[in-house]
Order: structure tokens, then sequence, then C-alpha cells
């Protein structure tokens, strides 16, 4: 109890690096970008956990960290507001999912998924004033779906299997 | 019969009904390609030029984009940003095909001669 607070600080410190890192190596990732915002999401693995084993505070904090550190590193200024329009809109959708228990833990990073999606498109209808980003909806959808899921069944298995040294809870 | 539990079963129900949604989307959106007649540019949010697609052409949007026509399919050649979003996103030739460029506002569509899509845009 005593060591409760250094505990999870040094948690969510650690993860935000893990979660810097994955984003680094999604930069490296030569993934088929004819469709502006289809990404591969590793990172998000890492919001996940910390959602099911920290709580949204954390996972948010971690979340928001993690968009801003990528967005000086890698991907420019511009493409981090996209990111953090998806990042605020998944982890929101996602803890309240979680709150309902009706899903599990690759259905509530699916809702994530598209959700992160569904963000950046809203935000890219909002600047550039044009309802023809709506054309981009299915394929954003099927690249949330399938990144959703593979994000899912990652987190899983890490939400059940990586031990923590300390307690949290 | 294997046992999954209640919560699998629901991620396992909303990953089909998703799924399909999405292809369905997909069929509906694919369906409308018919071969286009001019190339509308906007800038902004703002019409910058409508152009012939069976008309060779290259087309200095501003100084940041370079759009070409060629053997009626369009596609941008080169652009002043970081990402090079829309020069990757290659030829497009039919109705409702866009090249969007969001750093540089330019947005690239294809229209028919009724352009029936013209309507829908928000010029704001």
């Amino acid at each position: 109890m005593k060591n409760g607070k250094t505990a999870r600080v040094a948690t969510v410190g650690m993860l935000v690096c893990l979660a810097f890192i994955l984003s680094f190596l999604e930069s490296l990732l030569p993934v088929f970008t004819a469709v502006p915002g289809v990404k591969a999401g590793i990172a998000n693995i890492v919001t996940v956990f910390a959602l099911y084993r920290l709580g949204a505070r954390d996972a948010l904090f971690i979340s928001l960290a993690r968009v801003i550190l990528a967005g000086f590193a890698f991907s420019g200024l511009f493409a981090s507001l996209y990111a953090l329009c998806g990042a605020l809109l998944s982890l929101a959708l996602m803890t309240f999912v979680k709150k309902t228990e009706l899903l599990g833990v690759t259905g509530t990073s699916i809702c994530g998924g598209i959700f992160h999606n569904a963000g950046q498109l809203a935000l890219a209808l909002a600047v550039t004033d044009t309802a023809l980003l709506v054309g981009y909806l299915p394929a954003l959808m099927i690249s949330g779906l399938i990144s959703g899921t593979l994000v899912g069944i990652l987190s899983a298995v890490a939400i059940k299997r990586v031990k923590l040294p300390w307690n949290l809870s | 019969m294997i046992k999954v539990s209640k919560k699998t079963r629901n991620d396992i129900i909303l990953f089909s009904l998703l799924l399909f949604i999405s292809i369905l989307l997909l069929l509906l959106f694919a369906s409308s390609g018919r071969q286009g007649k001019y190339v509308r540019v906007e800038v902004n949010g703002e019409l910058y030029g409508r152009y012939l697609l069976d008309t060779d052409a290259s087309i200095d949007i501003g100084d940041s984009n370079r759009l070409i026509i060629s053997s009626g399919s369009v596609y941008m050649e080169s652009a002043r940003c970081p990402d090079k979003t829309c020069v990757k996103q290659g030829k497009i030739s039919r109705v409702g095909q866009s090249i969007i460029c969001l750093p540089n506002r330019v947005i690239v569509v294809i229209e028919d001669d009724s352009s029936d899509f013209a309507d829908d845009i928000v010029i704001g």
C-alpha cells in the first residue's frame, strides 16, 4: 500500500515508453497507404492493456503521451492531430464498452479500432469541409476492424499473462 | 461443442456483424464505377478548376501540388507535404473517385457529365 503510488508511476512510465517504441516500429512498417489513415495500430495494445490492468485514467494518460511523443518524433504535428482525435474517441468508447461488460477484450478493441478511424475521418471531414471523404468509410472501417481484432487478441494474451512485480489494485 | 464464454460469443457476433456491414458498404461504393468525364479540383473547399479527363494535361495547383491527366486517368505527380499520401493514392478515373491531399487542402474528384456529385459538395 505504501508503495502503491510509486509503483503506479513506474508502470505508467514504462508503458508510455513501450507504446512509444511500438509507435516507432509502426512508423517503419511499409503499410500500404492507398488510403490515408490505414495503420496497423500495434501501439494500441498498450492502451488496451492499460485500460484493463490500470484503469481508464492511466490509459488516457499513456495514450495522450504516446500521441504527443510520436507526433514530435515521427509523424509530424498535422498527422498527430488526427491521431489525437482518433485516440481520444477510441479510448472513450472502449471505456464505455468495458463498463457495459458485454464484450471481451477483443470486442472492446474492435470498437476502439473502428472509432479510432471514425475519429480521424470526422476531423478530416471538419477540416476539408467536403462530403466526398465519406468514400473512405468502408476502407477505414475494414482496416479498423482488422487491426482492432488483432490488437484485441494480442492484448487479451498480454492482460492475462503479463505479471507485474507489484500489486496495483 | 466448444464451450465459449458469453463475452467471447458477443465478440464473435460483433466481428461478423461489422465485417458484413463493411463489405456491404464497400460493394455499395464500388458499384458506382463509370468512367468519368471531368476532373474537378478544389482547394480550401472552393472550386479551383474543372478539366476534361480525355485531354492530357499537367496542372499546377498553387505551388504545392502537380496533377497529371494522362490517357483518361488522373494522378498526383508531386506534392509539397511530408506524407505524400496523395501521390501514393495513384491513378483514378471513375466517377466519384478522389485524391485528397489534407495538408494542402487539395481535393481532386472525377465527375460525370451530369456531375451528380457536385450537388453533394458542401462549399464552406
